[in-house]
């Protein structure tokens, strides 16, 4: 047995050596993009991983400046903190319902939520609907179109998530006396706590990271998401490898840091293991 | 018990309300110019029969072209289907294991998942990079110097190029919902399996992967018809060239758009939205049997 633990141990550490060299071809790339955005514009033309001459920290102001990082900032984070919020609640309630009731409307209805997955949406006709709502160039406008391209994706997850849970578990809740929406929200919803923390990650990243639909749907830039700042920026400094490089990351960063500040709840979300077949 | 008591229609309501308006109308109606000869040149919108796709599949260049990006689309989806799932099936059983440095190498391999595709596309022109690209550089700098390549110039390999992109970014994605679903195994199924005296092999055939499977379906469905769907990376990384090597059918969409035939770019857009359905609904029936057999 004792031998067994220690090949075991082993095993680990050769496999711990093997991922760390791996993840140099992650590591390098993101290296090159941030030992470049310090250089010079004709230092950072060679894309080497040497370190520059001189810092040129003055790269990020001059991003900041003619970017406005901060307000795009602000509307990025309105933007895709409501559609979180909208996508996990909305899509666990349908999900939930969609998944207990084994009939044919309720599969009907799942399937034609998962269209989404599949078709692109159609941005000729959207903008049309959006202008007849007065919604074009609204952070609620953009919102709701986010809601419904990401809902497919949360109620198919959520919708192979919610058998794992018991039905016994809502049938006391309801023998208890609970409402509907109660057994929901106090019961269910709790259980779902493994499914929710990967849903609010892909949700915050697919939606922090999209650009296409703003620009089509905003036209006023202090309305404008950060990633579009990346758009605009490659437009006028295409040439310039280090002014490119410092936008990515300034536009990256602040994902770094929201997901080291969950980092902790992810993975206690995910080991919390209340999932069980 | 009376279940629609219990599990009222109304909670789908919201949901159903959003999607309606924003995507199901939408697309319900934006198919019709698929029909018409809709583009900036004409004042009036006739419809058009199936000229579009006549043109489409039997117009000498352009069904060339078209022939070319479905292939490249099929290629694309497959490749970064199977590769970016055995890889990162494979990483999250290493991750999921007792390392010391769990945590750092999990954030490590989410990073490229974080990053915008945009930024993606432009970091890999970097990388790529034929004179100063860090692959280039590397191969010549262990004396490889024959196995550099014109990693977007070379027609052969471009499309190759751009499925690494598509690879890289997504494994973060894939491996944690494969992640999540490791956990979800109850450790007591793996001593059980160790007393009945199961090899590692065995034991992941016989209970990891069959408990795994919500996961495995959940994956596959999801990254083919992102494969199929591949639009950021082709354009940021070749732009559909060299030529039009590597033009997929999402790429041909925006190029017909950007060329105002509104019509044509519809029309590729069924055509695309077709395929979609028709694999993925397919792959999916299967992979649903295979599930309840399980």
């Amino acid at each position: 047995m004792e031998l067994q633990t220690k090949r075991g141990t082993i095993f680990n550490i050769c496999l711990e050596i093997f991922l760390w060299l791996l993840s140099l071809t992650i590591l390098c790339p993101i290296a090159v993009v941030v030992v470049n955005s310090l250089k010079t514009a004709a230092e950072a033309d060679y894309l080497s991983l040497e370190l520059p001459a001189v810092f040129q920290f003055r790269n990020y102001v001059e991003v900041f400046q003619k970017a406005d990082v901060v307000r795009c900032f602000g509307n990025s984070v309105v933007i895709t903190g409501v559609t979180v919020l909208l996508c996990v609640v909305l899509s666990s309630m349908a999900a939930y319902v969609l998944s207990r009731n084994r009939n044919r409307l309720s599969r009907f209805l799942f399937y034609l939520l998962l269209l989404g997955l599949v078709f692109n949406i159609a941005m000729i006709p959207t903008i049309k609907i959006m202008q007849s709502l007065k919604l074009m160039n609204t952070l609620t406008g953009l919102i709701l179109v986010y809601t419904a391209t990401s809902v497919s994706f949360c109620v198919f997850i959520y919708h192979g998530f919610v058998p794992t849970i018991s039905t016994t578990i809502d049938e006391a809740a309801i023998i208890d006396g609970c409402s509907p929406l109660r057994v929901f929200f106090q019961v269910i919803f709790p259980l779902l706590k493994p499914v929710n923390a990967t849903i609010v990650i892909a949700v915050f990243v697919s939606i922090w990271n999209e650009f296409r639909m703003p620009l089509y749907l905003m036209n006023d830039p202090k309305r404008w998401p950060i990633t579009m700042t990346i758009y605009n920026f490659c437009g006028r400094y295409s040439s310039q490898w280090n002014m490119v490089f410092a936008d990515i990351v300034l536009v990256t960063l602040p994902i770094v840091i929201i997901y080291f500040l969950c980092q902790k709840y992810i993975i206690d979300g995910m080991t919390a293991g209340a999932v069980k077949g | 018990m009376k279940k629609s008591k219990f599990y009222p229609l109304y909670f789908v309501l919201p949901v159903l309300l959003v999607y309606g308006i924003f995507y199901l109308i939408p697309i319900t109606f934006g198919e019709v110019y698929a029909f018409t000869n809709w583009n900036i040149y004409v004042s009036d919108i006739k419809f058009n029969g199936l000229d579009n796709f006549k043109q489409m599949f039997t117009d000498s260049s352009t069904a060339r072209i078209f022939w070319r990006a479905v292939s490249n689309t099929l290629y694309y989806a497959f490749m970064t289907l199977i590769l970016g799932n055995i890889i990162s099936l494979m990483l999250a059983l290493a991750l999921n294991k007792n390392l010391k440095t769990k945590s750092i190498l999990r954030t490590i391999y989410f990073i490229p998942t974080m990053l915008c595709a945009l930024a993606v596309g432009l970091i890999f022109t970097a990388v790529y990079n034929p004179q100063y690209g860090i692959i280039n550089t590397v191969l010549r700098g262990i004396g490889l110097g024959n196995l550099t390549q014109q990693w977007i110039a070379d027609p052969a390999i471009a499309m190759n190029s751009v499925i690494i992109a598509g690879i890289w970014k997504g494994v973060g994605m894939t491996s944690l919902i494969y992640l999540a679903g490791l956990q979800g195994i109850p450790g007591e199924y793996y001593e059980a399996a160790k007393i009945d005296g199961a090899g590692k092999i065995q034991t992941f055939f016989r209970i990891t992967l069959p408990l795994l499977i919500s996961s495995v379906t959940i994956n596959l469905f999801l990254g083919f018809v992102g494969g199929l769907k591949v639009f950021d990376f082709v354009i940021t990384i070749t732009k559909g060239g060299p030529g039009m090597q590597t033009q997929v059918l999402a790429t041909m969409v925006y190029k017909e758009l950007s060329a105002g035939r509104y019509g044509m770019a519809t029309a590729y857009e069924l055509v695309l939205n077709i395929i979609i359905a028709v694999l993925a609904f397919a792959g999916l029936a299967l992979l649903k049997k295979r599930e309840v057999e399980l």
